[in-house]
């Protein structure tokens, strides 16, 4: 008498045995103590397995996960923070340095609008420098003296450099912030 | 048919309220942290691909029919998660998680037989190698058809049955082998 496979004891203990099949097997199992038993030790594996009881959770995981799905903002390298301090800087000076040509392009749009012009900054500039050149003659030493001038295509150079820093600093600052972490930052 | 309990959870999820999705993760988590556990075999590393799993779901939560039932979609999205691990990560000595023992309260007689036994199913699983751990899971837990299995493992059938079978094998006689109470 031929015994029965492992795999039809598999398939039988499964249900996945076609009906004339199965009924082949009954009726071997009741004539075969050897395969029988063999079913027997399978059929406990089953029983093992979905007896199995299930473990508590020691902790909530939802907290981790929301957090790990809530964008979070990347912090700044130190670098870019510098960068948008010497932005801010650079976007000021360029706004004061750009007034006259500002004047320039809109000064029929905006007659009423009187801004000081270069030279009388200069002019003050100049009378600061000499008060606080005076102060330091007490002193014994010379202040330098700074003496600037302003074209045109300066100004622009200027307006452009810091438009530029402007957009590529905020492109840094802008870039996608809400990548979803990954299991090693969630620890 | 009747509407998946988590439906509304699900859609709002979609529209991307992680707070919907973690109640979705309230509900679910202990299912899945019980697959995890079973593929994984430690305690802390079952928790890391539990909330990897979540995660993924989320991503993935477009695709998922809000019709359909949510817990059985999770469940073997952990397990593919963990399947994912085990590959990446070649298999450490198989090691019982101590922390497991360390919680546990005294218990009667009879729980503690019954804990000692089940203690003794979890160690011979972990002894598994993972593709058969595999099977184990979605066929006996997740009771997933011999087809289905293979679909999702994207192994030919007859690998599945083979897999399965052997690994049903080792358990038998690692079980029969340890000592008696």
């Amino acid at each position: 008498m031929n015994h029965l496979t492992d795999e039809i004891l598999n398939e039988y203990l499964d249900n996945t045995l076609p009906p004339a099949a199965r009924a082949v097997a009954e009726s071997h199992l009741r004539a075969c103590a050897d395969c029988e038993l063999r079913l027997d030790e399978l059929a406990d594996v089953f029983s093992a397995l979905s007896a199995l009881p299930e473990l508590e959770l020691a902790r909530d995981l939802s907290a981790d996960v929301v957090r790990a799905l809530t964008p979070q903002p990347m912090p700044l390298p130190r670098l870019l923070k510098w960068t948008a301090a010497l932005q801010a800087a650079a976007a000021l000076v360029a706004l004061i340095a750009s007034l006259p040509l500002l004047q320039t392009l809109f000064v029929f749009e905006i007659p009423a609008v009187s801004l000081p012009t270069v030279p009388d900054l200069l002019a003050r500039l100049d009378q600061m420098a000499l008060g606080v050149q005076e102060f330091f003659a007490r002193f014994q030493f010379q202040a330098p003296r700074l003496t600037l001038e302003f074209s045109s295509l300066f100004i622009t150079v200027a307006v452009f450099s810091v438009t530029l820093l402007w957009l590529v600093g905020n492109g840094l600052l802008l870039r996608p912030s809400n990548q979803i972490r990954s299991q090693g930052d969630l620890r | 048919m009747e509407a998946s309990p988590d439906r509304d959870l699900i859609l709002r999820a979609r529209r991307g309220e992680a707070e919907a999705f973690g109640e979705l993760v309230r509900a679910h988590q202990a299912g899945v942290f019980n697959v995890c556990y079973r593929m994984m075999g430690e305690r802390r590393e079952a928790e890391d691909m539990a909330q990897e799993a979540f995660i993924r779901a989320y991503q993935r939560i477009g695709t998922f029919d809000a019709e359909r039932p949510f817990g059985p979609w999770m469940r073997r999205v952990a397990a593919n998660v963990c399947l994912n691990h085990l590959a990446a990560h070649k298999p450490e000595a198989a090691e019982l998680d101590e922390e497991r023992d360390a919680d546990s309260a005294p218990l009667p007689e009879s729980g503690r037989e019954a804990r000692e036994e089940a203690e003794q199913v979890r160690a011979a699983l972990k002894g598994l190698p993972s593709h058969y751990r595999a099977v184990v899971e979605l066929r006996h837990y997740q009771e997933m058809s011999y087809e289905e299995i293979a679909a999702e493992l994207k192994i030919p059938l007859s690998d599945v049955k083979s897999h399965l079978f052997r690994a049903r094998k080792i358990l038998a006689e690692t079980l029969s082998h340890e000592p008696s109470h």
